[in-house]
């Protein structure tokens, strides 16, 4: 599933006294099976712009059109938003009912139920024989984080959208949303993931969108985002570690390639710079 | 110094001790990181020097003092504060002013002293601007500022915080680790640092790595990240520099190992 950004302007409280712009003529298209990671400062607009994909704000001025969905009435229903920590809006009584709650909202058969959120809990690793009955406030963190996940893939979207899933989440957590989020859109969905962690963007994401005070500053392969190391700079951004260390390189009169942005692109280009220097005997 | 000892806790009968016979000595004007991963104690521990929670047996020592002593909580709790992840859950009054000023006035310390350590605490967090402002209304970096100066006006020997950027964007995270790093050093106090950040362990003098409710390792950040693999192991996240280092030590260039920010990386390579 498409959708299509135009001219879309956000603005909070419009004519009140704190009237705020989140977003200001944001033209933007992500195609069908893209993985593109969204990022920016607090404030940059990235959470309003997932409101506005998802179809829970209207935006003050411009369109978002959203093409290909299987419920062509009802488009933004193929679309799934993971909230910003999602585990604060827990309710259910069990984690089947937490989690059956969406898929009955979209009018699946009582009957069918379960099958669903079986199948959504076992996508999210979670062992749906030993959760079944438990009360979703008596798991760890980690455990809510998926729970609340499978109550969005239990409605299958076309489109999903996590705000910060990785948030608060420990080393273990975080590979494991990573990987969660290279399956899904395996699987042929359309990914946005907004995130502040430079490093999971440049290994993950195929594009990636910066935002800097709601419009976008920058938007490219990671290669290319991640070695604009001023521009970044100039959103409050710092690239990740591997890409600034391949920057400083550079910048000590290094010949290799800015576009290594990952810990094994960096590793590859430094050693055969290496290996060069050494054959040339000048290093 | 606080003193913990054989320290053993579990959230109830039926699952397995989160803390299992730590033991652990805080020197007076340290910064210890206290790292692990999620389930390992971190979190129990830091709850537990200053009696929010109360071992089940072991104890924990404040100075001297015993958290399990009922009329030892309140001079304990004058000397170690604490700091939660989620500023939103720990901020409680209607202005900023007002919030430093609430745990101050639970403890029924008088008026003039009050105020006394409210404008000490603005000036320390660099709040004094924001005084009369609805917390609710701040970002997330000066709310969690708002907190620490909350804590501090209380105590102003140990400060302990759970993981207290872990809610906050890069700049946020900044503006709080600037705050600590001067509490620190203007105000000697003692810093105890819950965090999952490998980059802010580094601010750490001492790092302690929980594992099953004790003291796995207990060394410097250096030490600690000179071993990627054992990071690994330990569910932790290797900083990237060091993980690139280890890369390219392991590929022959064995100087490398153990290079922990972007700068010393390359100045080592430089010298290849």
């Amino acid at each position: 599933m498409k959708i299509t950004l135009q001219h879309v302007d956000h603005i909070y409280q419009e004519g009140g006294v704190s009237e705020t712009a989140a977003l200001r003529d944001v033209d933007l298209t992500i195609d069908d099976g893209e993985l593109v990671a969204v990022i920016g400062h607090g404030g940059s607009g990235k959470s309003t712009l997932a409101l506005l994909m998802a179809g829970l704000y209207q935006p003050s001025s411009g369109t978002v059109e959203l093409t290909g969905s299987k419920d062509p009435e009802h488009p933004f229903r193929s679309v799934g938003l993971v909230f910003q920590y999602p585990e604060q809006q827990l309710f259910g009584e069990s984690v089947f009912e937490e989690v059956a709650f969406g898929a009955r909202n979209q009018g699946t058969a009582e009957d069918y139920l379960p099958v669903k959120v079986r199948e959504a809990l076992e996508q999210v690793g979670l062992d749906p024989d030993v959760m079944w009955y438990r009360s979703p406030f008596s798991l760890s963190g980690g455990q809510k984080r998926r729970v609340c996940i499978a109550g969005v893939l239990v409605m299958d979207p076309q489109l999903i959208i996590l705000d910060e899933p990785t948030a608060g989440l420990d080393e273990g957590g975080r590979k494991w949303i990573a990987q969660l989020v290279r399956r899904l859109n395996e699987e042929g969905r359309t990914v946005v993931w907004i995130t502040h962690n430079m490093a999971e963007a440049a290994e993950v994401a195929r594009r990636v969108i910066v935002l800097k005070g709601g419009r976008v500053l920058l938007d490219g392969p990671p290669q290319q985002v991640f070695s604009e190391e001023e521009t970044l700079m100039s959103a409050h951004l710092t690239p990740p570690p591997a890409a600034r260390l391949v920057r400083e390189l550079q910048r000590r009169g290094w010949d290799i390639e800015a576009s290594a942005v990952t810990v094994e692109g960096a590793a590859e280009e430094i050693l055969s710079h290496l290996a060069s220097g050494k054959e040339g005997g000048h290093a | 110094m606080i003193e913990v000892k054989d320290l053993h806790y579990s959230y109830s009968k039926q699952e397995a001790p989160v803390l299992n016979g730590l033991d652990l000595r805080i020197e007076p004007g340290q910064w210890l990181a206290v790292v692990g991963r999620n389930g390992s104690g971190k979190s129990t521990l830091a709850r537990c020097l200053n009696g929010l929670f109360l071992p089940e047996s072991g104890s924990v020592l404040v100075d001297g003092m015993d958290t399990a002593e009922e009329s030892m909580l309140y001079p304990i709790r004058e000397r170690v504060a604490f700091v939660f992840q989620n500023p939103d859950n720990q901020l409680v009054a209607t202005s900023v002013e007002d919030d430093i000023a609430f745990g101050l006035e639970n403890l029924g310390i008088p008026r003039e002293e009050i105020t006394d350590r409210v404008e000490q605490a603005l000036s320390v967090m660099r709040l004094a601007d924001k005084r009369d402002k609805p917390p609710h209304l701040l970002s997330g970096g000066e709310k969690q500022r708002v907190a620490i100066a909350g804590a501090i006006a209380m105590a102003s020997t140990y400060l302990v915080l759970d993981e207290p950027t872990a809610m906050l964007d890069p700049l946020m995270r900044l503006e709080v680790i600037d705050s600590l790093t001067r509490l620190h050093r203007e105000q000697g106090l003692t810093i105890i640092y819950v965090t999952n950040i490998m980059e802010e362990v580094l601010l750490a003098d001492r790092v302690v790595l929980l594992d099953q409710g004790r003291v796995a390792k207990d060394c410097t950040p250096a030490e600690l990240f000179s071993d990627p693999a054992y990071l690994i192991e330990q569910g932790l996240d290797v900083p990237q520099i060091s993980y690139l280092a280890g890369r390219l030590a392991d590929a022959g260039y064995e100087s490398l190992r153990g290079a922990l920010a972007v700068d010393e990386l390359a100045d080592r390579l430089c010298r290849i």
